[in-house]
């Protein structure tokens, strides 16, 4: 609990032509915090210094500094010995509402109690460090799983590394040649696949086990421990971190039946045409006769609905490649490739050019009508919507199929065994790749300190696979470290509290285990929950789910936010003043209210804003608080749910959504009107669309009228 | 029904010989017949064109008479996002077109290779110093007032021509037939059960009268072409007559059209 709070109102940028600062200081001067109260034309130029000085000399413990958003001029005012209180007079009051109006006044005294309150229902960070184990724990050995061991052990970390063939290389050493790394992009090159391995085996701190698999990890990042089954013994080891880089394996062949796959013996896969090419010769397996006539069907991808509902631009690549190898062994054989979408990304395009210009490769899109077989067992072709006008058959000594690509997380149960009370495997999307927020964090998976590398998080090629493992084992070594400072990895990097259970109250319900998207909660024997801090991410999901409000952090909680519910001053009697609060997602939605202020968008001056770390952490206390202090409306801005989610922490919307429902029908008992509360959808880039979007809103509420418990 | 397709690489590589040598690059994305003034949603040209030939289907690429529409404007080289100059690949078709179907052969073969210039040159005055050798105008001139047909006879002069223009009329139409065959063979003439016969005399009546119901004019939009555009420059084009009543070429994608309308696909074509 802050002691001494000084309080800064900057007039800078602005704000001091917009609201009156005197009135705010006489404010901050009433509230008697025991603090100074000063007022600045500019805090972040020298004026900072008065504050450091306050700091340091008056032995103020805590700060509110009433000037621009808190997601600017961090570093001049990160005190880092004190708490800080951040209130945006700026971008949210001077410059989105009309200067010098008594309700742009209003909102921003408003804003300073909120602030004051804020920092008074704040306690120091009790920072969670225990010692951790610097070792990256790297399951698959094969292109990322390499790649992850070098760059770890390189980084001056421990490597336990576990392959479950009896050699290292994966699928990267059953290839015969990879695409091009090197400009001009033209020529295929020899898979660099050994030097990794023997780079591995020469490291004296990475220990590999081959013949090995995990059967199970349990504990959380810094201190998971791991059960590793190698040729009939059981090992266990302690690491920090896991890199999954399991890999995947070619779609099921009895998928390709229509394509003749078993049927005809010169219908092959992808797979079979780089094993013979490896073994130098490319033949007709029914003759043995060399393949002049070789068609490769790129069959992965939308259209094709028997298969994979997506298409990777490996097996394009593949197909390119595979045609020159026929087109190496003889002037005289063509290669056919027949594709319903050619991707081939980055510098791969000069691959594709160099590939075409040679006049035997030859290249159409194309559906399969049929295939089939003459009475010399070549194997006929039947394509249709190619481009050259009508359905065409063609005649093969070989038809290639390249086969999809799916993660090894779509089959068993994990390749980890996760003793975590919601699942043996990492979270996974339909198509069984590792759920992440895949535009922010790629590498990240729903079990903190356990990220994806290669095929296993994406279909990708070999040079990407390398690239990833190299990413991937970063993120491990930040997770080691940052648990190790007992601050969140990610998303909310540095942060240091972390959600703490009142537990006398607690009802055993079991709702915030289910709830954490990210499976930091495990029951013990009583059924009460069990915070595993370092797997956790502060996004205050479990608080927003608790029925009985238990769960807090040292500066975020229920009875805080309520509190500054509270502090808002609600005008009694007075139709054109109608009060909005709104519970707006700190990662998207408070941003783009920022960048509405920066573009001079003006919005209701009647909403009152109060960021939150996720809406998934909103406990629906807080609307029944809001409605019952007087508020007319409550607003709650946030990302995307569903299944294309924008939500940090992947299910916050989701679970607000299912909440709102109990909240709706909560309304509708006290009688009130359930539009009183709405969820918008507001992405980061959208600031554009927030004056029509809570002008609507509010007039909504003007329409439904005040409401009724004011004054109560 | 589907046709067995036997891609003919020679062919292929003796179009990339006639300085045609990006063909390959194409990627099919149809930019070129979305800028080009004579493509239309049922004729994607030169797209079609470009993958006939990138995959040697000689027959098709041959027996079709959309490479004699283009007026060689350049715009789809100018917009081929990879460089593939398809108007290159036209002026190849239509030069290993007419060494193809001339008759006899080897006159078309000469005229399509500047190597085989000095010997065209090399013919007429090889018959005509013949002639003046035999007449003895070689070693002395004709004596007294100067009359050319003295020097030359108005007699051989006719006659060489007479038969000149009998054989050049002949070869035409021979030259003529086969390529009618092939287009016939190549895309079905009998298909929409008309003769292709019956279109000459309406196509010439619209050139006579100027009223053209080219298909080329129903593009929508901006680039939409007026006769003038349209017209002019397929008149001062050589085969400009042959063009104008192939233009009206119905027979010729009777079958094409829907063997192209895919689905879902048909909307880049």
């Amino acid at each position: 609990m802050a002691k001494k709070t000084g309080i800064y109102v900057c007039s800078g940028c602005g704000i001091g032509s917009s609201i009156d600062a005197g009135k705010l200081l006489d404010l901050a001067r009433a509230a008697n915090t025991g603090g100074p109260v000063r007022t600045s034309g500019a805090f972040c130029l020298e004026d900072a210094r008065l504050i450091g000085r306050d700091i340091e000399q008056e032995g103020v413990d805590s700060v509110v500094i009433a000037a621009c958003s808190p997601r600017v001029n961090t570093d001049i005012f990160g005190f880092p010995s004190v708490f800080v209180e951040r209130v945006n007079i700026r971008e949210q009051v001077a410059w989105s509402h009309p200067p010098n109006h008594e309700e742009t006044q209003a909102l921003s005294e408003d804003y300073l109690r909120m602030g004051i309150v804020r920092t008074q229902k704040s306690n120091p960070p009790k920072p969670y460090t225990e010692a951790n184990e610097r070792t990256v724990l790297v399951v698959g050995g094969g292109a990322a799983g390499l790649s992850a061991a070098l760059s770890a052990a390189r980084s001056g970390f421990g490597v336990v590394l576990v392959e479950k063939e009896g050699a290292l290389g994966g699928y990267a050493a059953k290839l015969h040649k990879q695409f091009p790394k090197r400009p001009p992009y033209q020529e295929l090159e020899d898979t660099d696949i050994a030097t990794k391995i023997s780079g591995v085996r020469s490291l004296p701190n990475v220990k590999v086990m081959t013949n090995a698999q995990v059967l199970e990890v349990s504990g959380e990042p810094g201190r998971f421990s791991v059960t590793i089954g190698e040729n009939e013994t059981t090992t266990q080891v302690t690491v920090g971190a896991i890199v999954l880089a399991t890999g995947w394996r070619p779609a099921e062949t009895q998928k390709y039946a229509t394509y003749g796959l078993g049927k005809y013996p010169n219908v092959v896969t992808s797979m079979d045409l780089e094993a013979m090419a490896a073994k130098g010769m490319i033949s007709r397996p029914s003759d043995r006769r060399p393949a002049t006539r070789v068609a490769f069907l790129l069959c992965d991808g939308e259209g094709d609905d028997a298969h994979l509902p997506y298409g990777g631009n490996v097996s394009s690549l593949v197909a390119l490649k595979q045609a020159t190898y026929v087109r190496q062994q003889s002037a005289d054989a063509s290669a056919y490739i027949f594709y319903g979408d050619m991707q081939t990304p980055g510098q791969y395009e000069y691959f594709y050019k160099s590939v075409q210009a040679d006049p035997g490769i030859l290249l159409s899109q194309g559906q399969v009508r049929g295939v089939g077989e003459d009475h010399e067992q070549s194997v006929i072709l039947e394509v249709s919507d190619t481009l050259m006008g009508g359905d065409i058959q063609i005649a093969l000594d070989l038809l290639v199929l390249s086969t999809g690509m799916v993660p090894s997380t779509l089959d068993s149960e994990g390749a980890l065994g996760l003793a975590y009370l919601q699942g043996k495997n990492v979270p996974t999307t339909r198509f069984g790749y590792a759920d992440s927020h895949f535009i922010c964090f790629p590498y990240e998976t729903r079990r903190t300190g356990i990220y994806s590398a290669g095929a296993v998080r994406q279909a990708m090629d070999l040079a990407a696979s390398t690239q990833d493992g190299r990413a991937a084992s970063l993120k491990a070594i930040q997770s080691i470290e940052k648990s190790s400072a007992g601050q969140a990895v990610h998303p909310r990097v540095g942060d240091l509290s972390y959600p703490e259970f009142f537990m006398h109250k607690c009802t055993s319900c079991g709702r915030c285990t289910q709830e954490c998207p990210f499976g930091a909660l495990e029951l013990n024997e009583k059924k009460n929950p069990v915070l595993n801090t370092n797997r956790c991410r502060r996004c205050g999901i479990c608080m927003g789910a608790c029925p009985v409000q238990i769960i807090s952090f040292n500066d975020y909680s229920v009875d805080m936010l309520s509190s500054m519910i509270k502090a808002v001053e609600i005008p009694e009697g007075d139709d054109e003043k109608p009060r909005i609060l709104a519970l707006v997602c700190e990662n998207d939605a408070y941003p783009a209210l920022d960048m509405a202020g920066i573009n001079r968008l003006q919005y209701p001056a009647s909403v009152r804003v109060i960021p939150v770390r996720c809406l998934g952490s909103v406990n629906s206390i807080l609307i029944a608080d809001a409605v019952s202090r007087g508020f007319d409306g409550v607003a709650l801005l946030g990302c995307k749910p569903g299944e294309d989610y924008q939500c940090h922490f992947i299910r916050g919307s989701e679970l607000l959504e299912t909440r709102m429902e109990n909240v709706r029908e909560t309304l509708g008992r006290l009688a009130l009107e359930p539009e009183r509360v709405k969820v918008m959808e507001l992405a980061i880039s959208e600031s554009d669309r927030i004056p029509a979007m809570l002008e609507e809103f509010v007039g909504v509420i003007r329409q439904v009228g005040p409401n009724p418990m004011k004054g109560f | 029904m589907a046709t067995l397709i036997q891609p003919d690489l020679e062919f292929k590589r003796e179009i990339i010989g006639l300085d045609a040598h990006d063909l390959s690059v194409c990627y099919q994305c149809g930019t070129c017949s979305a800028v080009c003034p004579i493509s239309t949603a049922d004729n994607p040209f030169p797209r079609k064109e470009m993958v006939w030939v990138q995959w040697g289907l000689k027959d098709r690429a041959l027996g079709n008479s959309s490479i004699w529409m283009c007026h060689q404007c350049g715009t789809c080289n100018t917009y081929c996002p990879r460089d593939a100059k398809p108007a290159n690949v036209m002026a190849a078709l239509r030069d290993y077109s007419i060494a193809h179907y001339a008759v006899p052969r080897f006159m078309g073969r000469a005229l399509s290779e500047p190597r085989y210039l000095p010997l065209l040159f090399a013919i007429p005055a090889v018959i005509f110093l013949a002639i003046l050798g035999w007449l003895g105008n070689l070693t002395a001139l004709p004596r007294g007032q100067i009359v050319f047909s003295k020097f030359m006879p108005i007699l051989y002069i006719e006659v060489i021509f007479m038969a000149a223009i009998g054989l050049s009329m002949a070869g035409a139409a021979m030259g003529g037939c086969r390529y009618w065959k092939a287009m016939s063979r190549s895309s079905g003439a009998s298909s929409n059960g008309q003769h292709p016969g019956r279109h000459i005399v309406s196509t010439l009546l619209d050139i006579l009268k100027q009223s053209s119901s080219s298909a080329a004019r129903s593009r929508p939009g901006p680039g939409r072409l007026t006769r003038a555009t349209c017209t002019r420059p397929t008149w001062q084009s050589s085969g400009g007559l042959w063009a104008w009543w192939l233009r009206r070429r119905p027979w010729a994608w009777g079958s094409m059209r829907s063997d192209i309308s895919h689905r879902g696909r048909s909307g880049i074509l």
